[in-house]
């Protein structure tokens, strides 16, 4: 393996929690991250090293994301499947109906744009500077987006019941 | 404490749950956000939402990798996105179908009106990953050539570089009866942009003007005979930065 390749490989599984959260399906999501990384190998010359490998990623992760998927993924109804059939497997479907919360439900009703942004901050702590450049849009931008997310999913947290925490029983 | 001198924005109160502050400014937040309930709460939801958004996903990715991700880390394994390219291309198809009907009175004769023939052009041959141009950038000399010959004036790539963005490659296109060019090209994130040339219906020069559809900013002029369209699913004020370059590359 190069240095290349095992810097590659460390950042899969923030790539795949990002776009699990960002996607809502586990097997798009897996799609999508793995067309990232083929792109990523692809033009590993235009990688610049000193800036790290995350934020590049994730604007490889954005542009296809926004290039494809993100015209797929029109307001997803959760448990609804019938989008996205190839990419599901029966574990991911009791994977969704048994603990889907309404959380996770308030978080997919979000337009695309305003959950990249929660996300990239909220789930993968990236800087807000950061994440105006992987997203494309001035910092402002980014806060205003991430504002109106936050209010979305704050309704959501009063008098919410904790489905979260509910496992599938087996 | 004086409340009226320390009003807290929504920007402040973001920056502090994300960490964003400077010491000083935190330690004032941390005060104010003592005494005042309200913001109290709206920071701890907030930092609620972070916590959920950790804890949700962590533990749905949680297990090994998928063989298919290792492969693809070291180049071993194809595009996943036929299928999903093959989806996008009829969702395309439709949104630009029912543009051009919505825009039919502006058509003249026969044709679409540039932006939507650019549009769907764009959202045809973008998602590809194997076949998104006929002729190379390895090959720009005989690509320039071939397309001027067939368009019947000289056309040449343009150099983006300037704007970050690499020649792909390009390809010839039928626009109504007539044939019709599309540059493509990237850059070092995979953010496509693609530049349409056909012969202007009404030859009158224009400014910079702008549509956007299906997600897609355009980008689209006349300049001495030929119609100019640039399309790329980036905000209006990238894309004109962009066409003034391409503008200049044609008259230098």
């Amino acid at each position: 393996m190069t240095r290349f390749e095992i810097l590659l490989v460390d950042e899969i599984p923030a790539l795949r929690r990002y776009a699990r959260a960002l996607c809502g399906d586990i097997g798009q999501a897996d799609d999508l991250v793995q067309e990232c990384l083929l792109r990523a190998v692809s033009r590993r010359r235009l990688w610049i090293s000193r800036k790290g490998m995350r934020p590049w990623l994730f604007t490889i992760l954005h542009n296809i994301f926004v290039n494809t998927l993100s015209r797929q993924i029109r307001s997803p109804i959760a448990g609804s499947t019938e989008n996205h059939e190839h990419a599901m497997t029966s574990e991911d479907n009791s994977d969704q109906l048994c603990t889907q919360s309404d959380f996770e439900k308030a978080l997919l009703q979000l337009s695309s744009d305003q959950r990249e942004v929660l996300l990239l901050v909220g789930l993968e702590q990236i800087s807000y500077r950061d994440v105006a450049k992987i997203v494309g849009v001035p910092v402002g931008t980014v806060m205003s987006r991430l504002s109106r997310a936050r209010e979305h999913l704050r309704k959501n947290l009063e008098g919410e019941v904790k489905l979260a925490k509910i496992k599938c029983v087996k | 404490m004086n409340h009226g001198n320390q009003k807290v924005t929504e920007d402040e109160l973001q920056r502090f749950v994300d960490g964003e502050l400077g010491e000083a400014q935190a330690e004032r937040l941390s005060a104010v956000l003592a005494s005042d309930e309200a913001l109290g709460r709206k920071a701890a939801d907030y930092r609620e939402i972070n916590r959920r958004l950790g804890e949700i996903y962590d533990e749905k990715t949680q297990g090994p990798i998928p063989a298919r991700l290792l492969l693809a880390a070291s180049g071993r394994s194809g595009s996943p996105l036929w299928h999903v390219a093959a989806a996008v291309l009829w969702l395309g198809v439709g949104a630009i179908i029912g543009f051009s009907l919505q825009n039919q009175r502006d058509a003249d004769g026969f044709l679409r009106p540039l932006p939507v023939e650019a549009a769907f052009a764009h959202a045809v041959y973008v998602p590809e990953v194997r076949h998104p141009v006929e002729v190379g950038a390895s090959e720009q000399e005989h690509l320039n050539a071939w397309l001027s010959k067939r368009l019947d004036r000289p056309i040449a790539a343009p150099d983006l570089r300037p704007a970050g963005y690499a020649l792909i490659g390009g390809r010839l296109l039928p626009d109504g009866h007539r044939p019709a060019a599309q540059f493509m090209f990237e850059d070092a994130t995979g953010q496509r942009i693609t530049l349409y040339i056909r012969h202007a219906l009404d030859t009158r020069e224009t400014s910079f003007l702008h549509a956007e559809k299906a997600g897609l900013g355009i980008v689209y002029w006349v300049d001495n005979g030929l119609a100019y369209a640039l399309t790329a699913a980036t905000g209006k004020d990238d894309l004109t930065e962009t066409a003034k370059i391409v503008y200049r590359e044609v008259n230098p």
